[in-house]
Formats: structure tokens, C-alpha cells, sequence
């Protein structure tokens, strides 16, 4: 929401990426930038606007058809939805989703949101305190999750469809990166821990091919 | 609204409230005698809240639950229609000399407490402000007594430890908690929630709503909890309000909005919200394009132009809400 710089119009803006990294000319950036918002969902004369003239949503397209101007292979999106509403998000995830098909795009989506991991991810990597909890395909994770810490983030998330059980928050709160346990960094918080996970981190393991847990009460 | 016609249990009734806001016409427009323009943020509003009962107020931005919120608190004029807390008007209240006894009663939580709190206020100092303001204590222990008794009730444990500690050395949840704690140590009848927890971490969300629920067990506080997220309101509340463009468009308990909704634009929130499990992908109902701006609002049915199932008449003629079930009303034409 707040990557781009106020004071430049949204195309000059997208069209510095093209130029600094391509040998072309202004015009033949200007044309590829109008392209590119299209992709996105923009109409190109929008390119000679500020960024205060763009809704939420159409920021975020603006910053994706900016990550795309160069033609990447893979693609980096930190929170692509957070600070949009829910209709909105929807069509930045279809947006997304459509990219990766159309341009065969690799993307890695970093965020907090199990329900917008579910929606269009295909394999999860569960982080805790700068470590892997968890590696697994999204089926797997949601249906067989191994790691406690896995599990109980999935039961603090809120499903639509099923109300009436109710939420579980995880007590305690996350460790400070300065001062880590010396053991498993989820031990503290951890409902099922045993003497050992206070003093060993514990490794990660492949209990079934594709599915990597590090927890000393599963598996190896 | 034929449900809670006893004064006794209402504690707050909105009446056909309408809220608009002026548009600056700039000096050529003032020149040119052009006709003034408003926002339309709230456009004919009415609901009721039952003592205890938490009420969710569901839309995109600029549906207007904000500014319904505001109004309800006295922080907004309305522009016409009536607001009743506990059967006195609040624009009156604003107006009299009961004003400090309409902002000791009806409390609002902001949404993001990294910003509703004072970075040079300790957390006692943010707590006892309330009770200083409104002269509800007599001396120093007392005062003690109130500010350990609040934290308490917002679940920060051991009180006395949080006394001289600062926002920044708090967590986001911990920092709700203060902003809860400064309600509640008013003793508020009516707390409005505006997006209390979606700054928040998914693990967090969790204890911030289930402490306001307990509240409202323990206490019979009547809650008004503005969301654009229907999950949380799912769990949350007891009945639910979808609001357009200043409008409601369905409302009815939460239950049967949620697994029997009515409304073309209830029923596409609903299939974009996303589901944690990616067995249960569904059809997600995309509306294309935004909110229309509340300036020039569209003819006849307020969503028509975004309506998957428009047809001719949505243009011209404005539905009204009727009666689809107990308790659960829908505005639409084809309903």
C-alpha cells in the first residue's frame, strides 16, 4: 500500500525498472508499461496518474505489474492482501493465480493467513522463531498436520463453515530473536513437550516423502 | 424492526439514520452556484441491539459502518433519523449536560492499538485517564483499586506488573488489551468493537474476541462489532447486519445469514472469504471493480451495477427490507 513513491506517476515508476535493467527508450518503456497494466487490470491511460488517485486494490496491481516488468521467473509476494478488503484480496489472489498459469510464474507467498495459504498455494512451509516447523504439500498440512505448532495455528484460524467450535489461540507469545530457548523455539508454548525439547533443537525430519516436520515427539 | 419492542431490553435503536457529508465545490463551483454534492456515508439505516447481544456490522470500505458507528456513539451528527441509547436520543445527549454520562456508558475499541494508545503514557496512567475525566474516584487507592480490577478483567495478569510499563514494550495483543482495559474500567453498557483484532496476528484474534465475549457473558455488554471480515463475525456475533453503501442490505441472526444468504452481495462476501482447508476450495464469486463512490450513487438498487443476477427493474426501483424468515430481512428485488 505504501511501496509506491507519492510524488511519481504510477508509470514513470514501473517504467525506471524497465529502463534500468533493459536498453530501451522512454517511448518503447512507456508502451511496455501500458501492457503491463493491462495484464494487471489496469487501463493504460491510468499510467499518467498518481498513486493517491488509485484505490487499495489497484496499488497492489500496480506493484505486481511492477515485479512483472522485467519478465521474472519467480515472484515474491509479502503480504499481497493484508491491508485490502476481502472482496478486494479476492481479486488480487485471482490475479495472482491467473499469472502464475498464464506466464508460468514460480511464486513464493509470504503471509499470516492460513485461509489465503489454503486458497491458492501449493506446498506449505510453516515457519516458528526463524526456523521450519513444517514442510509439507497444502494437503497435507491442513489435513495431516505433524507439528504442534502446525496444529494449533490451524485451529486459532476462523472457518466460516464451521462456526460453532470454537477459537483456540496459542498461549504465550512468540520468542524474541535476541534471546531464542535453547531447545525447540516452539517448547514453551508447546502442549505436548517433553524434557528433551528444552534442551535440543530438534531436526528436520522426512517422516513420509515431501513431508519434513522438526519435532522431537514425531518421527525420527 | 418488530423484534425487541420492549424499551427494557433495548439498549440501542437506530431509526432511518442518514448521514451525509458535504463535498467542497471548490471556488469555481462555488462561483458557478453549482449544487452542492454529499457523500451519502450512512443512507437510511435502522437496527436494534438487545442488552448483551453482539451485533456485527459487515462490509467492504465504504459501506458506511464506520460512520454508523460514530453517530451511535455521538462522535458524528447525523444528518436525519433517530439514535436511541437506552431510550434517550444521543444527538441530544450531545447537547446536554448528560454528555459525560453518554461517554462514561457507550465505549468504542479502536482498530489499531499501535495507534489508539499514547506512546508517553504508561499503561496506569492510560487506564486511570477515563476515571479522572469522569471524576469517578475519590483518591489515589481507589484509583488503584478501579485501574488493577480493569486490567484484570482484560486479562492482563498480574495487574500491578503492567503499571509502569509503556505501549512499546507490549505485544499487539497486550496492547488491545490496555485499549479494552480503558473501556471497561468505565463500566460501559455499550461497547463498539471497530475491526478490534484485524491489526492483529492470526494466533492473537483468537483471545482478543473470546475476552470481549466473556465480557459480554460476565457483564451483559452489548457489542457492536464493525468487521469487513465475516469469518470472525461468524463466530462472534449473535446476529449480523450486511451493509452496501450506506445502506443494510440483509440482516437476520448470524446463523441463518451465513448458511442461507439471501442477498446476491451477501452470498459473494461469503464464497470469497477463504477457507482453511484446500479440500473445501469453492467457486469464489468475484464482483468485478469497487465500491462505487458514495457521491454519485447508483439508480434504483444500490448494487445493481456490480449484481450478478440484475435485472431490468434494479435500475429504477430501490429495494426495501422484507421479511424473508424469523427475524431475517433481505432487500433485493428478485427475493
Amino acid at each position: 500500500m505504501n511501496a509506491l513513491n507519492p510524488v511519481r506517476r504510477v508509470g514513470d515508476q514501473i517504467a525506471e525498472a524497465i529502463m534500468l535493467h533493459e536498453s530501451v527508450d522512454k517511448k518503447a518503456a512507456s508502451k511496455r508499461v501500458g501492457e503491463l497494466l493491462e495484464v494487471v487490470g489496469i487501463t493504460s491511460e491510468m499510467a499518467r496518474q498518481y498513486p493517491h488517485q488509485y484505490s487499495g486494490g489497484m496499488r497492489q496491481r500496480a506493484m505486481t505489474a511492477m515485479a512483472l516488468a522485467c519478465s521474472p521467473d519467480i515472484l515474491i509476494a509479502d503480504e499481497p492482501t493484508t491491508a485490502l478488503d476481502v472482496m478486494i484480496q479476492a481479486q488480487i489472489l485471482d490475479l495472482l493465480q491467473n499469472l502464475q498459469q498464464e506466464l508460468e510464474l514460480s511464486i513464493i507467498l509470504v503471509t499470516h493467513d492460513l485461509g489465503v495459504v489454503a486458497e491458492i498455494c501449493d506446498d506449505v512451509l510453516v515457519m516458528y522463531g526463524g526456523k521450519t516447523a513444517e514442510y509439507a504439500s497444502v494437503d497435507v498440512i491442513y489435513n495431516e498436520p505433524l507439528h504442534p505448532y502446525t496444529q494449533r495455528l490451524l485451529r486459532a484460524f476462523p472457518d466460516v463453515d464451521n462456526p460453532t467450535s470454537s477459537l483456540a489461540s496459542i498461549p504465550g507469545f512468540p520468542p524474541p530473536l535476541d534471546a531464542l530457548p535453547p531447545g525447540c523455539r516452539f517448547e514453551p508454548r508447546c502442549h505436548r513437550k517433553s524434557d528433551v525439547c528444552a534442551v535440543e533443537s530438534p531436526p528436520l525430519v522426512a517422516v513420509k516423502p515431501g513431508h519434513y516436520v522438526a519435532c522431537h515427539r514425531v518421527g525420527g | 424492526m418488530e423484534h425487541n419492542t420492549q424499551p427494557r431490553d433495548t439498549v440501542l435503536q437506530v431509526k432511518n439514520l442518514r448521514t451525509l457529508f458535504p463535498v467542497s465545490r471548490g471556488i469555481v463551483g462555488t462561483l458557478l452556484a453549482k449544487p452542492r454534492r454529499h457523500v451519502h456515508a450512512v443512507d437510511g439505516v435502522s437496527f436494534s441491539v438487545a442488552k448483551g447481544e453482539i451485533l456485527g456490522l459487515v462490509g467492504e470500505s465504504g459501506s458506511g459502518k464506520t460512520t454508523t458507528a460514530l453517530n451511535v456513539l455521538g462522535l458524528v451528527e447525523p444528518t436525519e433519523g433517530e439514535i436511541l441509547f437506552s431510550g434517550q436520543s444521543v444527538p441530544a445527549l450531545v447537547q446536554s449536560r448528560e454528555r459525560l454520562r453518554l461517554r462514561q456508558q457507550a465505549q468504542i475499541v479502536f482498530q489499531d492499538p499501535y495507534e489508539s494508545l499514547n506512546p508517553r503514557q504508561t499503561v496506569f496512567a492510560t487506564v486511570a485517564e477515563p476515571l479522572e475525566v469522569h471524576r469517578l474516584v475519590k483518591n489515589r487507592a481507589e484509583k488503584i483499586e478501579q485501574v488493577t480490577a480493569a486490567l484484570d478483567a482484560a486479562g492482563l495478569k498480574p495487574p500491578e506488573t503492567y503499571f509502569d510499563r509503556y505501549p512499546q514494550e507490549l505485544s499487539g495483543g497486550q496492547r488491545q488489551r490496555v485499549v479494552i482495559a480503558g473501556a471497561l474500567v468505565l463500566n460501559p453498557r455499550l461497547l463498539v468493537a471497530d475491526e478490534p483484532v484485524s491489526m492483529l496476528d492470526v494466533s492473537i484474534r483468537a483471545e482478543i474476541l473470546n475476552l470481549l465475549h466473556q465480557l459480554r457473558d460476565e457483564r451483559g455488554i452489548t457489542i457492536l462489532y464493525i468487521t469487513h471480515d465475516l469469518a470472525t463475525a461468524a463466530y462472534f456475533t449473535d446476529r449480523v447486519a450486511v451493509m452496501y453503501l450506506g445502506r443494510i442490505v440483509e440482516i437476520g441472526p448470524t446463523k441463518t445469514v451465513l448458511s442461507d444468504p439471501r442477498h446476491p452481495y451477501t452470498q459473494a462476501l461469503l464464497s470469497v472469504i477463504p477457507v482453511p482447508n484446500p479440500r473445501r476450495r469453492r467457486k469464489r464469486m468475484i464482483l468485478t471493480g469497487e465500491t462505487p463512490n458514495p457521491i454519485d450513487l447508483p439508480s434504483g438498487c444500490r448494487f445493481h451495477p456490480r449484481c450478478p443476477v440484475v435485472s431490468d427493474q434494479c435500475s429504477q426501483t430501490e429495494p426495501q427490507l422484507q421479511s424473508v424468515g424469523a427475524d431475517h430481512q433481505v432487500a433485493c428485488l428478485s427475493v
